[in-house]
């Protein structure tokens, strides 16, 4: 679908919905009509206990516990974005440096940190994740967002190493080594800048890799624990509601749709402004 | 039907509810929800009378623990052992005691000897003989310390039971067999419940040698009487049953085997009786039990049953502001139990009762005189009542705190039950905390003395009579400083007295008397508010024909037999 916007449309679509599920997520406790953990027993569950669907009361429905699903919703996009925008914020130094590392010192670190990232893409991702959140007794967002950002770093390492394998051999780099700059220098001042574009751009696209992956794992339960609302943990609520209150599912997941969607817009009217070689 | 909290802090604005957003919303459930009527695919061929023949199959969340009848106490393995084993008497479908192993049985006039003739001919797995020796050695299993079995509990009466339980293997039982098919039974005292003892697990029949030669192994390759034999048991999987050729009864059973399997979600379950891969499933997930009510098809064959148990909230009569009757009955009418009904989805019966309706001794609001119904209208929803009994409390203007803490288990169902009556009890102006716990944390501090004020409660029987439900929770007798089985602390001499003679008295008209005396009384003291008994559910394929689900044994195939075609009986 991208493919047919104009370059320009797929910054500002994607712009749009990524500051406008941010604006929502910062307002939340201003907007939502319910606390998101109310059980609204009398009148969020029908007369057998099941959800109730859209009302005035509760403009999407109910959850199975008679929960505002509005409600959860935009609470939910907080612990999504702040899980997505954290893990990356992890994630993309920690590509920079050793893409940068490996690029422009080359030679036994090259190798050394290569054969890192070739280790950590070979495990299936989800499995190394679920270990990973496993292993650590605490569950919470902070343990999600430090498992994920943690392994999120391989692609940023890889692109970047290659971007600073071709920038390190230019006149540029040579003049500034020349003029006898150290090796920090060079590396920071000189070559860094020439390779943010494309970390810029996979940022954006791994913010949207981090709120599928978050969802993913809440959807395992492994994720947010409850009673806090994310949207991978209501998709797994509404599971076995799927055949009596299917819109129980459909919320959360055009919620996620439009996280993800807008983030990959995003990025990719990023990198068609920023690098418009690729 | 109460709100429970100011309502929403915003009015919510977006699409009219006739604009093209509802609309499409609306597309978009009819195509998502447009799931073709469904129907059980195993459907009854019609046969007039019961067809030999074919495998029953079905599954479980749950694996069995034990299949040695000493031991086994959870439901499920009793639900084998009840196909595998038999005791001399058993309970039929309604819960009234039929002869089994037993021909005929006898009580004295004093009430303390009972004597038992067998049926002739009966034959283990193994082909031997059953004799009385066999039941007399089988219950003397029961009071050996090492097993620990919990069935010695409700054996105790037995002469030389206390003894042998305390370590002495010498001690002389109350147990004889003067020839090969009498059983003599003498007790300590008169114990008119010692025949549904005797039709419990425990009470079942078993080769000595048996047990001797597989040691421990015995528990997982049972030898008994019963109409299927252990085939395989692969634990976490399998487990199969094979037809007893010599079964005593004539003509069953029906069915050539039976496969249970373990270790299947709820959900799958469903599925695959969908799919015609299950033939009976129980214990539905609620949103699959919605729907199964919502397909006519399915419902039709959807069996609903009163469990043996009553749910409530239970109050310490010993700690404040519980002490005060009043306060106890404002509490106990302020509780909605319709509402509770709901968020169980229907799967619950309000009650005014502690004893559950499949028993002698339930009280049915509808059907007491005028005088009973005064004493149990605290155990009704009546908020202006409430009022009134929390004024008498001297609380005219509510309770004024600090809020009272109130014990739970952590599952969502009974944290459910917890906020509802917090919302109750804020309606009439008496706030709680809600602690939610483990199951086990909640029970060692309910049964500690002076610990906690309120919390969720419930009993369950173990043998089906009333004296299984008043005794343990109401008699002071069952006060103790810790694990105390009355978590009430609920002390009436009166209630006490009544219920000593009734299970002293071997007048059965006497006797319920007496029990409807003590429960109209613990209903007017109030210790406990009554809510409901839980509804058990059995879901069946229209061609498994007498299959039978009591709140005794959830799921009894004794009797089932397979009404398919005939090229598929066999399949």
């Amino acid at each position: 679908m991208s493919r047919g916007l104009p370059r320009d449309a797929r910054l500002w679509v994607g712009g749009g919905l990524v500051l406008g599920l941010a604006a929502l997520a910062l307002l939340a406790p201003v907007i939502a009509p319910w606390d998101p953990l109310h059980q609204d027993i009398a009148l969020g569950l029908d007369a057998v206990g099941a959800p109730v669907g859209p009302s005035w009361r509760h403009p999407l429905g109910t959850d199975p516990l008679g929960r505002d699903l509005l409600s959860r919703l935009l609470f939910g996009a907080r612990v999504s974005l702040l899980v997505g925008v954290c893990a990356t914020a992890i994630a993309t130094p920690l590509g920079l440096l050793i893409g940068l590392g490996a690029g422009t010192l080359r030679g036994a670190v090259d190798a050394v940190l290569m054969r890192l990232t070739d280790l950590v893409l070979s495990f299936p991702f989800l499995l190394l994740c679920v270990a990973l959140v496993g292993l650590r007794q605490a569950r919470g967002i902070s343990n999600v967002l430090l498992v994920l950002g943690l392994l999120g770093w391989t692609t940023v390492a890889r692109v970047v190493r290659a971007r600073a394998l071709i920038e390190r051999e230019k006149a540029y780099v040579e003049a500034a080594r020349a003029a006898g700059f150290g090796l920090m220098h060079i590396v920071f001042i000189e070559v860094l800048p020439n390779v943010l574009a494309p970390a810029v751009v996979l940022a954006t696209l791994g913010v949207a890799g981090a709120i599928l992956s978050e969802s993913v794992l809440s959807y395992l339960g492994l994720g947010v624990p409850p009673p806090t609302p994310s949207w991978g943990g209501m998709m797994s609520e509404a599971q076995p509601w799927l055949r009596l209150r299917p819109l129980l599912l459909v919320w959360p997941g055009a919620a996620i749709l439009a996280a993800v969607l807008g983030f990959n817009l995003l990025g990719e009217g990023l990198r068609d402004h920023l690098d418009p070689r690729a | 039907m109460t709100t429970l909290t100011p309502g929403p802090k915003a009015k919510p604005s977006g699409a009219s509810p006739s604009g093209p957003a509802v609309r499409w919303i609306g597309v978009l459930v009819v195509v998502l929800g447009c799931t073709r009527g469904s129907a059980p695919p195993l459907r009854a061929a019609g046969s007039p009378s019961p067809v030999v023949g074919g495998t029953l199959r079905y599954a479980s969340e749950n694996d069995v623990r034990s299949l040695d009848p000493a031991v086994g106490y959870d439901e499920v393995s009793a639900e084998v052992m009840n196909l595998v084993f038999d005791g001399l008497l058993r309970f039929d479908a309604g819960l009234a005691l039929e002869p089994a192993l037993a021909e005929s049985f006898s009580r004295s006039e004093d009430g303390r000897t009972y004597t038992f003739v067998l049926r002739p001919g009966l034959r283990f797995h193994n082909g031997r003989a059953v004799v009385a020796e066999d039941v007399v050695q089988s219950w003397a299993r029961l009071f050996d310390p090492r097993l620990a079995s919990p069935g010695a509990d409700f054996f105790r009466l037995v002469e030389g039971a206390e003894a042998r339980l305390q370590g002495d293997p010498t001690a002389p039982l109350g147990l004889s067999a003067p020839d090969p098919r009498t059983v003599v039974v003498r007790l300590r005292e008169p114990d008119p419940t010692f025949l549904s003892v005797v039709a419990m697990s425990f009470g079942a029949v078993v080769p000595i040698e048996e047990v001797e030669a597989r040691g421990e192994r015995w528990f997982m390759e049972p030898v008994g009487t019963g109409p299927f034999t252990l085939e395989s048991w692969q634990m976490g999987g399998e487990l199969i049953l094979r037809r007893n050729p010599d079964y005593w009864e004539p003509g069953l059973p029906y069915l050539d085997s039976i496969v249970r399997e373990s270790n299947v979600p709820r959900d799958l379950q469903l599925l695959r009786m969908e799919a015609g891969e299950l033939h009976q499933t129980y214990r539905l997930s609620a949103p699959d039990y919605l729907w199964v009510k919502s397909e006519p098809a399915w419902a039709a064959q959807l069996l609903e049953y009163p469990s043996t148990d009553t749910y409530g909230e239970f109050m310490n009569t010993e700690l404040k502001p519980f002490d005060n009757v009043w306060f106890r009955r404002a509490v106990s009418a302020a509780i909605d139990r319709d509402k509770l009904r709901k968020i169980q989805n229907g799967r619950a019966l309000p009650t005014v009762s502690w004893v559950p309706p499949s028993l002698e001794g339930h009280l049915d609001w509808a059907q007491l005189s005028p005088e009973e119904q005064a004493d149990l209208q605290y155990q009704r929803h009546d908020p202006a009542l409430a009022r009134r009994c929390l004024a008498e409390a001297g609380y005219p203007d509510g309770y004024p705190g600090p809020p009272i803490d109130y014990w739970t288990i952590n599952t969502s169902g009974a944290l459910m039950t917890a906020m509802s009556v917090q919302a109750d009890l804020a309606e009439i102006g008496v706030p709680i905390e809600i602690r939610n716990t483990t199951f086990s944390a909640y029970l060692s501090a309910t049964g500690r003395r002076g610990a906690v004020a309120m919390g969720y409660g419930a009993w369950s029987m173990d043998y089906p009579h009333q004296r299984n439900f008043l005794e343990p929770r109401f008699h002071s007798r069952n006060i103790a400083d810790e694990n105390s089985s009355n978590e009430t602390f609920f002390s009436d001499p009166e209630v006490d007295a009544w219920l000593d003679a009734a299970a002293r008295s071997l007048d059965p008209a006497e006797q319920t008397a007496l029990y409807r005396l003590a429960h109209r009384r613990i209903a007017r003291e109030a210790p406990y508010a009554f809510e409901y008994h839980s509804l058990s559910i059995s879901l069946t394929q229209p061609a498994l024909r007498g299959f039978r689900s009591s709140s005794l044994v959830q799921r009894d195939p004794r009797r089932a037999w397979l009404d398919l075609p005939p090229g598929e009986v066999s399949r």
